[in-house]
């Protein structure tokens, strides 16, 4: 019970209180604290960890804090974080919403006039233009380019020896490297070792995803502009030359299971991908994909090497490009102490840090020369090839349409489910692309009400 | 009718709201809270970022004209009906077994009950190596011992749900125990009067064990069709709902819509449908239970 007596005690115990937190607040005021939405990748955790450290110690003012949380859970985290208005100071597109999703919802900050004001000290030019392009929605830099990665042919060089084959090329204009040949060198890969009627090495595994091969086939599944960030209205799959570039792209990804028999099928490569990245399992010879295949240390007992992709027709190459743009929330606290947090994670030292730990490449054009000294330790090319390989992978490129094209994800997964059927054999090529236009049609008009409001 | 209450008892009364109020407060704010929430949502157009958005009955209409919603239904309901009454006849079956006076009971009881304690995520990637149909052991015994080419399972849209509820006897040594419970219930002497009645094995199983196990079943197929209509992680991990939609289970369709498709207003329908599904399948059960559980407590019925 409150007494008379006791009152100076209180009072003087309240009076400590506020001043006390009213201190400490202003303590803790002198110095922004930023979060930072990363994904439990063991490769780049660790980078981002001495990233962190080495900010923090040059930066008193600063205090940076990673918030990891795994792959399949990146996205609903960041979503449920803005919902409860405490969203992560930067963020990027480790999941499956792009930077677009983002921006279209307006969650990202846009970085026009830091770029502007601070052009020297981050010398936006030192960037590939296509890197450049891959952060940009409706012409506003949304993001500045952290982590990238380029399609190309991957290859096991022990496999080609043993086979007695010429490596691939690594000229993008090489007339010679077409679909056919690499389908020919692959059916030399293919093989059966141990004589138990059962093939135990592949030649290809094309993981490229269906828009990719479009692409590569001279067509295209999305409209110009809605690269740019305007949500697509309808696939442009009504338009013939896309339509028969797709079917045939199909057609020719279909054939390798079931005529030529050079890749594996869904229930092989779910086994060869258990047993660890297809590539470095010494299952397959050749794999198209993005450089994730040769990342992290490559087995020692294969040789390994990298080519550019051949022509699937005449005169059209355009391979994709994944570029992932360091964003920061729009309705940050600390929007300039997060700037500067960017601009130090995407400056040449951090990325010469990023290079030699986890041998990924750099967005920046200056730091190639660092990224082909890294991977020419173990691969067969010599480093005028490398630089032939690499100024081709950015030279016909464009963004990943994961990252540039609205509720991606969504059209994905039909697709994905769509053609099933075809990679087990159960379907013709046309059936399926019949059935998925219009799948994934109705999936665009869904997605179109998610922004019309 | 309200009596003048005791100080004392007035007190316990403060007492039991005071010990209480966590789990209230928990159950409030943790578990009443979202579900209204939700049900708010339905009706809106959502996509957590951006403010809701009332859209009045549009996601109840879009859901019976989504082909992947009857899909999902389909796919749930197979394997209910199938894996449900499977599962039960087994672990009765094996709980009857286990019930036997034999050497070594215990072992065997610890073994059927101990594949029951692993977690969900690891018994979905042991499956999928047994049902890889190329190299999984279960096509190779298939190979061996019968000479069947083994289909391919987790890879084929007409025995993806099959390979699951193949999966789903894993999980029921639980079951298993609450029988053998049950079946230590039943009073020996039942069976003594009908063996003195002349009844065999067979008619002392039908008029005396099911009988009076009916309670137990009755529970056990209450829970396991609830179970069954929330089928998620076998689905999630092994299959993600595929080949071509043909292991689309219900609830890793609302998982979509709300956690990679963002479409929360969606997923908040469809889990009331879901909700309203349930309740309807367990009061069916419950209203039929008058006429195949017998209680014993009750004389007539």
């Amino acid at each position: 019970m409150f007494r008379f007596k006791s009152f100076p005690v209180w009072a003087v115990l309240l009076v400590l209180f506020f001043t006390l937190s009213v201190g400490s607040s202003f303590v803790y005021a002198q110095k922004a604290t930023i979060t930072i939405l990363w994904r439990d990748d063991p490769d780049e955790v660790p980078v981002l960890d001495e990233l962190i450290a080495n900010f923090n110690k040059t930066h008193p003012k600063i205090e940076v804090k990673a918030i990891i949380v795994p792959y399949e859970e990146y996205d609903p985290k960041l979503f449920s974080m803005w919902a409860a208005g405490t969203p992560p100071d930067i963020f990027w597109c480790a999941a499956e919403s792009g930077y677009v999703d983002h921006a279209i919802r307006d969650m990202n900050f846009t970085l026009n006039s830091f770029i502007t004001r601070d052009k020297k000290s981050i010398d936006i030019n030192d960037f590939y233009p296509a890197a450049i392009e891959g952060a940009t929605f409706r012409g506003d830099i949304k993001g500045l380019p952290f982590a990238q990665a380029y399609t190309a042919v991957f290859y096991n060089a022990t496999l080609f020896d043993n086979a007695g084959i010429k490596y691939p090329t690594t000229s993008w204009t090489d007339k010679t490297w077409t679909w056919d040949k690499m389908v020919e060198i692959a059916k030399k890969l293919t093989k059966d070792i141990n004589g138990d009627g059962r093939i135990d090495q592949y030649g290809l595994l094309d993981t490229r995803d269906l828009f990719e091969i479009a692409w590569a086939w001279g067509g295209d599944m999305f409209d110009a502009d809605v690269y740019k960030g305007y949500p697509p209205k309808r696939l442009a799959l009504d338009k013939v030359k896309n339509y028969n570039a797709l079917l045939k792209a199909l057609q020719e990804r279909a054939d390798l299971l079931y005529k030529h028999k050079v890749s594996p099928t869904p229930a092989t490569l779910q086994v060869i991908e258990q047993m660890g990245p297809p590539l470095k399992t010494g299952k397959v010879g050749m794999v198209i994909s993005g450089d994730w295949s040769i990342w992290g240390a490559m087995p020692k007992n294969y040789k390994w090497g990298i080519a550019a992709v051949p022509y699937s027709v005449p005169n059209v190459k355009k391979v994709c490009l994944y570029t992932d743009p360091l964003e920061i929330a729009r309705t940050s606290k600390y929007i300039n102490e997060a700037w500067e947090f960017v601009k130090y994670l995407a400056s040449p030292s951090s990325q010469k840090i990023l290079i030699e730990k986890t041998s990924r490449i750099s967005s920046r054009q200056s730091l190639r020369k660092d990224y082909i000294e890294k991977i020419s330790s173990f691969l067969v090319n010599s480093k005028k090839e490398l630089e032939e390989v690499l100024s081709g992978a950015f030279k016909y490129c464009q963004e990943d349409a994961e990252h540039t094209v609205f509720g991606f994800y969504q059209l994905q997964s039909v697709w994905t489910s769509e053609t099933d059927p075809l990679w087990l054999g159960k379907k013709q090529p046309k059936e399926v692309l019949d059935t998925l236009i219009e799948k994934v049609n109705q999936a665009i008009a869904e997605n179109l009400k998610k922004v019309s409001k | 009718m309200r009596t003048k209450m005791s100080p004392m008892t007035k007190r316990e009364e403060r007492y039991f709201y005071l010990f209480i109020s966590p789990w209230i407060l928990g159950f409030l704010i943790f578990i009443a809270g979202p579900i209204i929430a939700s049900l708010y949502f339905s009706f809106c157009n959502y996509d957590v970022v951006t403010p809701p958005i009332w859209v009045g009955l549009q996601n109840y209409k879009r859901l019976f004209l989504d082909p992947l919603f009857w899909q999902a239904l389909k796919v749930t309901s197979y394997y209910s009906l199938l894996s449900v009454p499977l599962g039960i006849i087994l672990s009765l079956v094996i709980a009857i077994l286990l019930n036997q006076k034999i050497r070594g009971l215990v072992w065997f009881r610890t073994i059927y009950y101990i594949p029951s304690v692993i977690s969900g995520v690891a018994v979905s990637l042991l499956w999928m190596w047994i049902f890889n149909p190329e190299f999984g052991i279960l096509n190779f015994l298939l190979w061996r011992l019968f000479r069947i080419h083994g289909p391919a399972w987790l890879m084929s849209e007409e025995w993806v749900i099959p390979a699951l509820i193949i999966m789903s006897f894993w999980g029921i040594g639980g079951d298993i125990v609450i029988y053998l419970a049950g079946l230590q219930g039943i009073p020996t002497e039942l069976y003594e009067a009908a063996e003195i009645d002349g009844a065999n094995s067979f008619k002392k199983f039908l008029n005396i064990t099911i009988p009076m196990m009916s309670p137990i079943l009755l529970f056990t197929l209450v829970m396991g069709i609830i179970g069954s209509f929330q089928v998620f992680t076998q689905a999630y991990v092994m299959t993600r709902g595929g080949p071509h939609y043909a292991s689309l289970f219900y609830v890793l369709y609302i998982y979509q819509n709300a956690f990679q498709f963002f479409s929360m207003g969606y997923a908040s329908a469809l889990s009331w449908i879901l909700f309203v599904i349930i309740l309807l399948l367990t009061l069916l059960i419950f209203k039929s239970s008058p006429l195949w559980v017998y209680y014993e407590s009750t004389r007539e019925r």
